[in-house]
């Protein structure tokens, strides 16, 4: 019977359950379609910035009134906490690495060129790493395992988004890559949140504050 | 008689089992709670795949032994019933496994 309890795998279980809504899912959809909108008007508007709250706004809201009703609240312990911290740490110093790698190599195999030069040469390669590398961090730390398949989808959107400009010379023409993205996170979510609101109705009566006297 | 002593010796941590946890029912809860610092009543439920009915009554049985402890929260205004293992709680359910291990090896 104790061989059957794997507190790692509980543990798990229990924070994973916390993914089961789709509503991380969906946030990060709004993201990517927050980022549509951005390319498509002015990037560099700051006035488009507040766009990037409504995702936010969204998780706070749906996870306090459709999760919690329906799954009940849980705080996980200090060491789940303590290793999140440890894990950001690490990649940190891993991608300080990982720049210095890059630009020490160009430098190397091209000894002519400046530093200006190396980062223009190997830009692409610090900035898809990094870009690949974070949402990769975040689904290792989280044990968010559909955040791999979002790695991908946004380093794709940020290469094919770059290519586009680069082809076109049009910033809102790489809209569509996030726009794919985004909307594909979406209708995920989507999915995972039927599923879940399906398999956790609300409760009939109230037991979020049952007496256990 | 030797063989009879040694067998006796080998079950003999069967009988130092806490019986309370090893009902499975409550083995789940306070698995649970031993991984999570506090959980709520429909967590719990959700988790562990048991009714209300039967939670409330396995709960109950913890908390009178001392294993878990209530705590009333207010969540947006409202009193939010919390459970979590109380330090007692922890060290029988580490006895526990560590009983059952020795028990299996």
């Amino acid at each position: 019977m104790t061989r059957a309890i794997d507190l790692k795998e509980l543990e798990k279980k229990a924070w994973t359950s916390t993914f089961e809504d789709g509503i991380a899912d969906i946030g990060l959809g709004l993201v990517f379609l927050a980022t549509t909108i951005c390319q498509i008007f002015n990037e560099n508007s700051p006035y488009l910035y507040p766009l990037f709250i409504v995702p936010a706004l969204f998780i706070i809201i749906a996870k306090r009134y459709i999760t919690a009703p329906r799954m009940g609240l849980v705080k996980f312990s200090k060491e789940r906490n303590r290793k999140t911290n440890r894990f950001i740490f690490i990649t940190t110093i891993l991608l300080i690495f990982l720049v210095t790698l890059t630009l020490t190599a160009g430098k190397w195999f091209l000894p002519e060129l400046s530093i200006t030069q190396v980062i223009n040469n190997n830009g692409a390669i610090i900035v898809g790493a990094i870009v690949f590398i974070i949402p990769c961090s975040v689904a290792y730390v989280l044990n968010w395992d559909r955040m791999y398949l979002y790695a991908i989808l946004y380093t794709l959107s940020f290469a094919l988004n770059e290519i586009t400009i680069a082809d076109t010379g049009v910033i809102a023409s790489g809209a569509y890559a996030w726009l794919i993205s985004g909307m594909l996170i979406t209708v995920v979510g989507v999915a995972y949140l039927v599923r879940f609101l399906r398999r956790y109705p609300l409760p009939e009566k109230e037991v979020s504050d049952v007496n256990t006297n | 008689m030797a063989a009879s002593e040694t067998g006796s010796e080998d079950l003999h941590p069967i009988a130092g089992i806490d019986r309370l946890i090893h009902e499975p029912a409550r083995l789940m809860i306070m698995a649970y709670l031993y991984v999570v610092e506090s959980a709520d009543f429909l967590f719990l439920m959700r988790q562990t795949g048991l009714t209300a009915g039967n939670l409330s009554s396995h709960t109950s049985k913890l908390e009178a032994a001392g294993y878990i402890e209530v705590v009333k929260e207010f969540v947006d205004r409202k009193p939010h019933t919390m459970l979590r293992l109380t330090g007692a709680g922890r060290v029988a359910f580490q006895a526990y496994r560590e009983g059952m291990m020795q028990v299996l090896r």
